[in-house]
């Protein structure tokens, strides 16, 4: 092997013997190990028992790294916990070095397991106080969250007016494209899979009522809310996120400017107008995109689709379509915010909450979803 | 900076056996300290022993476990929204990074807590936000966002808006961390300018060697989250504490010499 080159010039060799009765392990050669030595394992493992003494001799050593250290260091440690003890012989200057930097009880320290096994208790406890924890810091920010946008700017006690122009713009107004491609593809989807189960009876003319109000009370909202939480959920923990790791909110408050007013109430109520208003938009687009099955591609005339889908909704389709917009609006920009808002530590932690600001945003729209669709069903 | 400089005047702020915890951790432990009027107050101590707590309690961002932080004689922790509000005009703080906020230029920065906190004229707090700058030697930046700044330069326009305000007492968050020796000794004059010339009460956070030094008129030096010394830096220098006299002259507080290492104690011929 002319290429490689020996990682070990002067290679280990452990001997044990029986001197004067005294139990002696000895060490020679490079101590350089890039793993467990098993050879320095099985010399020390032979040996523990309660109450030996070993002697080590590291007078020949003639180099080491940092593993070998650390493996020797964990042999001794086992020792010491079996309740065995043990005296250095001698130690070679290069040995010495680096065994001296370590201080003793680092390097005799039993190496813990990473997480010591809790009692079923002790993990309920513990969990039971960090949801209390968490719950109380979910209220006390959705409580200023409200505050701050609803009640103070009636109180007179300012709103920026104009950074919630621009989380509309920035939330509101660039979701347009990518919302309206969407809910084409959807309307044409649901269409299409209309038109599949109701040809068979000839009552392609319902394709104008499912995608209708298929859309208003359900698709519309719901698809505006995904792609809100996926790009302004995400995008208000991140910048968030951002300053608090930079200090730019501790920066805020010590200017004694109210970092719920001036960087939550804009995006919260930035997004309760815009989530409604491009969930109406999406209708329109979805509406348009079955238009465009049932009059070209099933012939239907055009005058009979609209008027079919104009007495297929409801002016309360309509109403629930834009409550739970809001709803989802309020969902997504409280968890964005709560999220960045609360980052700690380094610029890592940025990421997982902007992760985890999208999971939950997501469940939870979800859930509220399903939650209406119920209510309404059995009360509506 | 030979002898302890008498008390330069009343306490502005005051903490009184301040304890911090974070969950099982003692950050702080039976702080009490006074910031008077007018002085430069140095708080120094190695890495993790809670200089960066302690400076977010005196300005009343953190709520400690027990004891009190006094703003005036005023306890924070019963001020409510409106006089805490107050109380941080009086303030001025430069954060370890300067804080900048990323979307506006460095003049927006300095011009915001006018505009914002005063209502003042656009117009008006731009001219000021200009004066603060030339102060920092930073008006030729004013149009650049915080992103195309240097390190040095995000620390002055920093500074800047620290003062937009004229705030009695400015705080300083480790200001030469991260700087060249020169740009952080640039750094330094300017910030002791700002006590000769406009007569700011300072509160300096910092370990680098160099700036306690030059800025140190009285220091309190933090070991483990309690007061190790406190004092002019002969003070200092002099105390008993070894831990405190190995600090300033830079010497590792376990030396490492081939002799009286634990691993001696291990030997056969120590152990008889």
């Amino acid at each position: 092997m002319p290429d490689e080159i020996p990682l070990m010039a002067n290679p280990l060799v452990v001997t044990q013997q029986l001197e004067n009765g005294k139990s002696i392990i000895r060490l020679e050669g490079d101590l350089v190990l890039e793993g467990t030595s098993p050879e320095l394992e099985k010399a020390f493992e032979s040996r523990i028992s309660k109450g030996t003494v070993i002697h080590i001799d590291l007078e020949k050593v003639t180099d080491i790294n940092t593993v070998g250290a650390a493996a020797l260091f964990e042999e001794l440690s086992k020792l010491n916990h079996r309740g065995g003890h043990f005296r250095f012989l001698a130690i070679s200057p290069p040995a010495y070095e680096l065994l001296a930097m370590v201080p003793q009880q680092a390097a005799l320290e039993k190496t813990q397991d990473l997480r010591p096994p809790a009692s079923l208790l002790e993990q309920i406890g513990e969990s039971t106080y960090q949801l209390i924890d968490h719950l109380t810091s979910v209220l006390s920010m959705i409580s200023e969250s409200f505050y701050w946008s609803f009640i103070a700017p009636i109180l007179g006690r300012g709103l920026k007016f104009q950074y919630v122009l621009q989380q509309i713009s920035r939330n509101g107004i660039e979701s347009i494209p990518i919302l309206s491609l969407i809910l084409f593809v959807i309307g044409f989807i649901t269409a299409l899979q209309a038109d599949y189960q109701l040809r068979r009876f000839g009552a392609s003319i319902y394709i104008a009522d499912l995608v209708g109000v298929g859309l208003t009370r359900e698709l519309g909202p719901l698809m505006a809310a995904v792609v809100l939480s996926g790009r302004s959920g995400a995008a208000m923990a991140a910048e968030l996120g951002t300053m608090r790791v930079n200090e730019e909110i501790d920066a805020l408050v010590t200017i004694g400017i109210n970092p719920f007013k001036y960087l939550i109430a804009p995006r919260v109520l930035g997004l309760l107008v815009s989530l409604p208003a491009l969930a109406m938009i999406g209708n329109c687009i979805g509406i348009f995109g079955g238009y465009v099955v049932a009059v070209f591609y099933k012939d239907i005339p055009s005058s009979q689709y609209l008027d079919a889908t104009r007495n297929a909704i409801a002016y309360a389709d309509v109403l629930t379509g834009l409550f739970k917009s809001a709803v989802f609006a309020l969902i997504i920009a409280l968890v964005g915010c709560y999220k960045g808002y609360y980052v700690k530590g380094g610029s890592q932690e940025i990421g997982k909450a902007t992760t985890s600001s999208v999971v939950i945003s997501l469940f939870l729209v979800i859930i509220a979803d399903g939650f209406f669709t119920i209510f309404f069903y059995l009360f509506g | 900076m030979s002898s302890t400089p008498a008390p330069a005047g009343d306490p502005i702020i005051e903490t009184r056996n301040l304890t911090a915890r974070y969950e099982d951790t003692t950050v702080l432990s039976d702080i009490s300290l006074e910031i008077r009027r007018g002085e430069v107050l140095t708080i120094l101590g190695p890495s993790g022993c809670g200089k960066t707590t302690l400076l977010k309690h005196l300005i009343g961002l953190a709520v400690p476990t027990s004891g009190s932080v006094l703003f005036h004689g005023g306890d924070m922790a019963d001020m409510d929204e409106d006089e805490l509000e107050q109380m941080r005009l009086g303030m001025g703080v430069l954060f370890q990074g300067g804080a900048l906020f990323g979307s506006m230029t460095v003049e927006e920065n300095v011009a915001m807590p006018l505009v914002e906190h005063l209502g003042m004229d656009l117009k008006l707090a731009k001219r000021i936000a200009q004066m603060k700058l030339s102060l920092v030697q930073m008006q030729r930046a004013a149009q650049l966002l915080p992103g195309e700044l240097s390190g040095g330069m995000k620390k002055r326009a920093g500074l800047a808006r620290a003062m937009a305000l004229d705030p009695e007492v400015m705080f300083f968050d480790e200001p030469s961390a991260g700087l060249d020796p020169i740009t952080s000794a640039e750094l330094d004059e300017l910030i002791l300018n700002l006590n000769r010339s406009f007569n700011i009460t300072l509160v300096v956070v910092t370990h680098e060697l160099h700036s306690i030094f030059s800025i140190t008129r009285r220091a309190i030096m933090l070991e483990g989250g309690k007061i190790a010394a406190s004092g002019s830096i002969d003070d200092l220098m002099n105390s008993d504490n070894p831990k405190v006299k190995n600090f300033l002259e830079r010497r590792l507080v376990e030396k490492l010499t081939s002799k009286g290492t634990w691993l001696d104690h291990m030997m056969v011929s120590s152990a008889g």
